[in-house]
């Protein structure tokens, strides 16, 4: 079990997350924030790439950076601007990292093309890869931080620069590798988590403002949420979630903290309703 | 009696679980990488470094180095490792798959203190050809080759103490660029006065010079390899 203790982090005078306390048991973790919520901080502590300021890491009681190799043993990682080499086949790529991960070379061939064959990528794993698109960058990066088998699988905005074909497909990938390991992944696009993540992390002003599955989350707004083809109609104070065009008029999807239900039609919040409504200040 | 044997027992199993001591942790690490991942992807390092080494060792020839062989041989002989550790340094750091290889068991920065013990061999075999090229005759060879061989391994010593304590790169350049600036500048402004110095080092201190020096770029090369920690970019 991975714990967080009361951890902070600060960057000089700035503070990019307080007092975050959390747990990961086996399961999949979405954490859903906008830009510069503090993500990719937490992420980097959990790597061991840097250290709390205050508060503590513990992975089944020992403090992370004590655990060392040991730990680093245990994780696989995503990195968000994850670098490859262009002039480098996946099957060569996946076989260093195998090496720096301690594997030996039998095992690593095994395994390399076992994973290679779980991203879909065997018939041009000995390609180099500075043809390959976004996708199947990507998806090397997945089957990377998988050569280890890690208990923590930690995913860094994976689904940056898929396009819904893949982002389909990666979604069903994480349900296949999710199983008995703790999937950490950060993202800012609800669809990717909706359907994945049995737990949501939120951050709001560099602190921790839910952890939660889906549902209990979509709870906190509900009755709350609300659908009309005239919103002017609505004279209380709201806040427009989305519209869309359905035959020739705007349906307008809003919040409100009034009840409005004898206005508009009272509808059932999203994941997605949640982050507009949650981070309503910083959207603009 | 039973107690004993528990204490016994313990300080055994403490005995057994020890970390691996520095000879078995380097031996295992070069058999799971291998000379290829080792020194994997450094093709365009290689190809600067011969570059810049043919133009040293044609700078070598052709400079009036018999006047001056003691400052010449001191002040070239760490030439190729600094310059080995530098592009290979600067390459690692600047390839964005840098943070992904410190959360691998097998750091960036503990891969790089087993490429520096390879270096360092390397960089040997270079200063005896420097102390060769620069000296004439075998007893002037004999004599010039310690101050080589301790320059060699005092750059070698805080090169990696840069590396170990920088997150900049440009420290790590700034060092070779420093080693240069004085053993270029000392020559050019004391002239004969610097060579005598050199020349004139007491033989007992000649000979402790490199064995020092080795000492302690081994101390950094076993801290880098074995210290926890070390494996953050902040
Ligand atoms: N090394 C650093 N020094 C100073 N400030 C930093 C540093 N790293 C991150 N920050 C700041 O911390 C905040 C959180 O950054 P972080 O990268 O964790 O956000 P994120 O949630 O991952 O965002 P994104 O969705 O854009 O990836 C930002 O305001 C960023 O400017
Ligand atoms: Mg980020």
């Amino acid at each position: 079990m991975l714990l967080l203790d009361n951890v902070t982090k600060k960057f000089g005078k700035f503070t990019a997350l307080e007092d975050i306390s959390l747990e990961f048991s086996n399961g999949v973790y979405g954490m859903l924030a906008p830009n510069g919520a503090g993500k990719t901080t937490l992420i980097k502590m959990l790597t061991t790439l840097i250290f709390p300021t205050s508060g503590e890491i513990l992975w089944n009681g020992d403090e992370i950076t004590k655990l060392d190799a040991d730990y680093r043993d245990i994780i696989g990682y995503l990195p968000q601007d994850f670098g490859y080499y262009k002039n480098h086949s996946p099957r060569d790529f996946m076989l260093y990292i195998a090496a720096l991960k301690g594997i030996d070379q039998a095992t690593a061939k095994i395994k390399t093309d076992q994973l290679l064959e779980t991203v879909g990528l065997s018939d041009v794993k000995n390609k180099k890869m500075r043809k390959f698109s976004g996708g199947m960058v990507q998806r090397v990066g997945i089957a990377q931080a998988m050569l280890n088998n890690p208990q923590i699988l930690i995913l860094d905005e994976p689904t940056a620069g898929l396009d819904p074909k893949e982002r389909v497909r990666f979604r069903n990938l994480i349900s296949t590798l999710s199983k008995d390991r703790i999937v950490i992944l950060s993202t800012h696009i609800v669809s990717d988590i909706e359907t994945i993540a049995n737990h949501v992390i939120m951050f709001k002003n560099h602190k921790l403002l839910a952890n939660d599955s889906p549902l209990n989350i979509c709870e906190t707004i509900a009755d709350k949420v609300f659908e009309t083809n005239n919103i002017t109609a609505i004279k209380t104070p709201y806040l427009v979630l989305t519209e869309r065009q359905d035959g020739g008029e705007t349906l307008t999807r809003f919040a409100s903290e009034v009840d409005c239900s004898s206005l508009a039609s009272p509808a059932n919040p999203s994941l997605e309703d949640v982050f507009l409504y949650i981070y309503r200040d910083e959207t603009l | 009696m039973v107690d004993k044997d528990k204490s016994i027992e313990f300080i055994l199993s403490q005995g057994f679980t020890r970390p691996p001591s520095f000879y078995v942790k380097v031996a295992k690490m070069h058999g799971i990488l291998g000379w290829r991942f080792i020194f994997w992807d450094f093709s365009y390092s290689f190809i600067f470094l011969l570059v810049t080494l043919a133009g040293v060792v044609f700078l070598l020839r052709h400079a009036p180095v018999y006047e001056f062989p003691y400052s010449v041989a001191a002040g070239f002989s760490p030439i190729l490792f600094l310059l080995i550790t530098l592009f290979t340094e600067i390459n690692e750091r600047t390839c964005n798959l840098y943070q992904l290889k410190q959360t691998c068991r097998y750091t960036s920065r503990q891969v790089t203190a087993l490429r520096s013990m390879y270096y360092s061999v390397v960089g040997v075999g270079f200063a005896v050809l420097v102390a060769a090229i620069s000296t004439d005759g075998a007893a002037q060879f004999f004599r010039v080759l310690p101050l080589c061989l301790g320059g060699l391994f005092l750059c070698a010593a805080v090169e990696l103490l840069v590396i170990r304590l920088s997150r900049s790169k440009f420290a790590i350049a700034a060092t070779s660029a420093a080693w240069l600036a004085v053993n270029l500048s000392m020559p050019m402004t004391l002239g004969v006065r610097w060579e005598a110095l050199l020349s004139g080092t007491p033989l007992l201190l000649a000979v402790a010079f490199p064995v020092a020096a080795a000492a302690a770029f081994i101390y950094q090369t076993n801290k880098m390899l074995m210290e926890e920690n070390s494996h953050a970019i902040a």
